[in-house]
């Protein structure tokens, strides 16, 4: 097990909440993520040989959590009240070994999940399909 | 609005340790309802046999007084801590004194107020004025329906305020104010820059203000005939206990662009902790 890598790396919330404006009779309205919706810090876990675990923290309190499996063998691990996504588990048996390929599976699922809150989703596939922060998330899934 | 003095501190203390006393006072009563007149120690205490014979005549209203003060402690327990109210009335004054930095105009023009999502209640004023007509007698009182309502507020102004937000969980057209947008959404909800609206203001203006505002006319109307001034820009940010949404956090000023972005952006912290005490409250 190695766990050198696994500390928090906290996020740039102003990047990842993208701020929508919509005009009403000239009017403009912003919507922005909800702030406890906006992971605050995320990392990788390689605690078992046969995944990668992309984990996420949030600002608001505990809740109970539940696994969801979805295709390309990715499980999500879901607050049960919030629907935010808290754990991204990668099953690397079955998808091809490379993390781009990985990222890139783990962000459509995020997209096209159903029943996730959808604010929350937004800013997760925003996350692992950013520039910024996509070659960390590499960097760090290397075996 | 919920606010905390010391009379309510110590009553909530006492009613930590009322079931001590209540067990006490009620194991002591039964004891003195067992006692009887030719009971070797009374035997020889005439005066004292005397008051405890007068106390056995009411000491089942005694047993009834204890088991009132019981249920009305627990309900007292079951109700806001003191201490957290104290901490959320910090941090929202904290809050409102960060955000709105013209600290030379009265408190009431810049504020932070937070709601409490509230199920199931009966015949609130309304003043939302599609499908009034079916609300018949009760006029602008519904009969039913959810709502989120001033829990508390930075500051000691408005604290009466008697503004409350609709809330149509079937359908969020239906649902009122920029906090129940904010509800609807799960997103935080921000307008800046709204126009100055006086009582002269054409009737363009006004509905313009109540579409985007998801008020009414008749709202705005009523607001103004009041004497009061409508905010210029506001923002409202959906607030969470247990992931679960607990309520919405406005901010709302007469200044047009004192609520911005950052307002909210800046506060993330401030918001989460919130949601932290509120599951104490």
């Amino acid at each position: 097990m190695r766990t050198s890598l696994e500390e928090w790396i906290s996020v740039s919330q102003h990047d990842l909440n993208e701020v929508e404006s919509r005009e009403q009779r000239g009017l403009k309205v912003q919507f922005m993520v909800a702030p406890s919706d906006l992971p605050s810090a995320w990392r990788v876990i390689h605690e078992k040989a046969d995944s990668v675990e992309v984990e996420f923290k949030y600002l608001g309190g505990n809740e109970p959590k539940q696994l969801e499996h979805c295709s390309n063998n990715i499980t999500l691990e879901v607050g049960k009240n919030s629907k935010r996504i808290y754990k991204i588990t990668l099953d690397v048996r079955s998808v091809p070994n490379s993390g781009e390929l990985m990222i890139s599976r783990a962000a459509d699922v995020v997209e096209h999940g159903s029943g996730l809150n959808k604010g929350n989703s937004e800013v997760i596939h925003r996350f692992l399909t950013s520039k910024r922060s996509k070659p960390e998330i590499l960097e760090r899934m290397a075996p | 609005m919920l606010r905390t003095g010391p009379k309510r501190k110590a009553i909530y203390a006492i009613s930590g340790h009322i079931y001590v006393i209540a067990g006490l006072m009620s194991s002591g009563t039964i004891w003195l309802m067992d006692v009887e007149k030719d009971d070797k120690w009374i035997a020889q205490r005439p005066v004292v046999w005397t008051l405890i014979d007068s106390f056995q005549e009411v000491a089942i209203w005694v047993l009834l007084a204890i088991a009132a003060v019981v249920v009305a402690m627990a309900v007292i327990k079951h109700m806001a801590d003191p201490w957290v109210v104290e901490k959320l009335q910090f941090i929202l004054d904290e809050y409102q004194g960060k955000v709105f930095k013209d600290l030379n105009v009265p408190k009431d023009h810049n504020r932070v107020t937070l709601f409490k999502y509230r199920k199931g209640l009966f015949f609130r004023r309304h003043w939302h004025e599609e499908s009034k007509d079916g609300w018949w007698p009760f006029k602008t009182r519904r009969l039913y329906g959810n709502y989120l309502v001033p829990y508390m507020r930075s500051g000691h102004l408005t604290l009466r305020t008697k503004t409350l937000f609709f809330i149509d969980n079937e359908n969020s057209a239906r649902t009122q104010g920029l906090a129940g947008l904010a509800w609807s959404t799960r997103q935080v909800a921000l307008l800046s820059d709204l126009p100055e609206i006086k009582p002269g203001t054409g009737a363009a203006k006004k509905e313009s203000y109540a579409k985007v505002t998801k008020s009414s006319v008749r709202f705005v109307e009523r607001y103004l005939a009041e004497g009061r001034t409508l905010p210029r820009s506001m923002a409202a940010v959906p607030v969470e206990c247990n992931g679960k949404l607990w309520g919405v956090i406005v901010l709302d000023s007469l200044t047009s662009l004192a609520v911005t972005q950052e307002s909210v952006e800046h506060y993330t912290l401030t918001v989460a902790l919130i949601g932290h005490l509120l599951e104490r409250a």
